[in-house]
């Protein structure tokens, strides 16, 4: 008996101690959920800072738009069609001619205006 | 409550541990996934807010634009239309619109030219956009020239450049006295580019742009509704056109993430035996799997979000700028305005995390259902 004893005995101090060692050490979830956290903190923060800079929205530049009153963003400015496609020809952006192929590689993400209307 | 709660994170230890056994290619794919939602995230934030300053910019745009055709073709319109338009019940204001584009041959630039009344009549002075400033590397007090319709220089001093947040508007722009406009172009000074009528009550604007288009034979009557639509619209198609660039490595991830997450390799299904050998319930081992799942896709869905906020909101988006700036030289630093759109991100979230989740819990189920010796045995 004594020998199982002693090795039992020693079998569980040493599940104890390795035990209590563990818990020395952050556990896994813990870690997990330090880092969820961290993780949606940083996210509302840039929420945050989304929010103050729609706060902070330049009306310098609206005040130009109306001033000027402009129809168009500036986004290419390689050709006239892209750079005001809401002003362009209907046949834009087949701009030069009805069956004309296109110049320029933002034609191909610029969608061809809406025909819309009797406006149009 | 409490034993519910030590349960969840017992499991969720033990499938944090479980992960970290296969610790590169766990990695791995999640730096992967982080990748993909980063993409998707980027463009879903980009896209939204050029829509939104789109929108907000050009609230006060015309609320109709009168252009005159010719042949099929945008022409140049009568200012003496000017009268008769304002003669129509309901229009507040008609202002002639001059503008016009001038081709810089030095640096194979494009310029939009327009007339801004505030400058004088004749003055000499300019007021340029960020770009143009950059392209000719010139600031406030310098003086440029243009080549003229006549094909004589005309000098124009620099008397302010548009501050950084007009660049989405007028990166491209030289503002200059109508004088100055006419000599460069050779313009006609009894003609406008188009016409900007105001509307007093905006529900009258199509009735008005009709009786225009009957009073003004050959015009083409541009409502405020046509551009807010036209750039919605481009940037829609722009979005999906980005999906479409993006579908191969999105479909080539979904391909490995399933691979991963759906075929239990042998390693696993022994693990899972071995937890059922020693106790573990099939709900345990679903417990397990879904903890294992949630841990790698909601890390990555965080990380990817955060990720793509950076890069769109204070890189500019560097990754998209090929795509957007084509051919032309001239091109808007612009920096977005930023957005998160909540519903986008919240359908963003159950695209990529849930899916994921699923996937792995599946075939756990499929073999922890079967008997604990033949899942070791296989």
């Amino acid at each position: 008996m004594a020998p199982f004893d002693t090795t039992g005995q020693r079998i569980y101090t040493r599940i104890i101690q390795s035990r209590d060692d563990r818990e020395d050490i952050i556990r896994n979830s813990t870690a997990f959920f330090a880092f969820t956290t961290t993780s949606i903190v940083i996210l509302l923060l840039l929420a945050v800072h989304a929010l103050s800079g729609q706060r902070s929205f330049a009306t310098a530049d609206r005040a130009l738009a109306g001033r000027l009153k402009l129809t168009d963003l500036c986004l290419f400015t390689e050709a006239r069609y892209t750079r005001h496609p809401a002003m362009a020809d209907n046949h834009a952006a087949f701009q030069e001619h009805p069956a004309a192929f296109d110049h320029f590689p933002s034609g191909s993400i610029l969608m061809p205006p809406k025909m819309s209307g009797s406006s149009r | 409550m409490s034993h519910f709660i030590n349960r969840q994170r017992n499991v969720l230890d033990f499938a944090i541990s479980s992960l970290l056994r296969r610790r590169l290619k766990n990695i791995s794919l999640l730096l992967l996934y982080t990748l993909i939602v980063a993409l998707v995230a980027s463009l879903i934030f980009f896209v939204q807010s050029l829509k939104r300053e789109a929108a907000l910019l050009l609230k006060d745009a015309p609320d109709i634009v009168v252009q005159q055709l010719m042949a099929g073709r945008h022409d140049l319109i009568k200012t003496s239309n000017m009268e008769r338009i304002a003669a129509i019940r309901g229009v507040t204001e008609v202002a002639p619109r001059q503008w016009g584009y001038y081709f810089d041959p030095v640096f194979g630039a494009n310029y939009t030219v327009m007339v801004d009344t505030a400058l004088g009549y004749d003055s000499g002075n300019a007021i340029i956009g960020q770009g143009v400033a950059r392209n000719q590397r010139i600031a406030a007090g310098d003086i440029f020239t243009l080549r003229n319709a006549q094909n004589t220089p005309l000098l124009l001093n620099v008397k302010e450049v548009l501050p950084y947040e007009s660049e989405l508007l007028a990166s491209d722009m030289i503002l200059m006295a109508p004088r100055d406009f006419t000599l460069l172009f050779g313009f006609p000074e009894d003609a406008a580019t188009d016409l900007a009528v105001t509307v007093a009550n905006p529900r009258e604007t199509i009735t008005i742009a009709g009786k225009i288009a009957e009073m003004i034979p050959n015009s083409r009557p541009i409502l405020k509704s046509e551009i807010l639509r036209t750039y919605d619209s481009i940037f829609d198609w722009r979005g999906g056109l980005m999906v479409t660039i993006l579908l191969i490595s999105i479909l080539s991830f979904v391909i490995f993430a399933w691979d991963k997450a759906a075929g239990l390799s042998a390693e696993e299904k022994r693990e899972t035996g071995i937890l059922k050998s020693i106790g573990w319930e099939t709900s345990d081992i679903l417990l397990l799997k879904f903890w294992e799942g949630s841990a790698v896709s909601l890390s990555a869905f965080l990380l990817g979000v955060a990720a793509a906020y950076i890069h769109v909101f204070f890189f500019s988006a560097p990754l998209f700028a090929p795509v957007l700036k084509g051919w032309s030289v001239l091109y808007p630093a612009f920096r977005l305005k930023p957005h998160i759109d909540l519903y986008q991100l919240s359908t963003l979230f159950f695209l990529t995390v849930m899916p994921y989740t699923a996937a792995t819990i599946l075939p756990s189920w499929l073999t922890a259902t079967t008997d604990a010796d033949s899942a070791m045995r296989s």
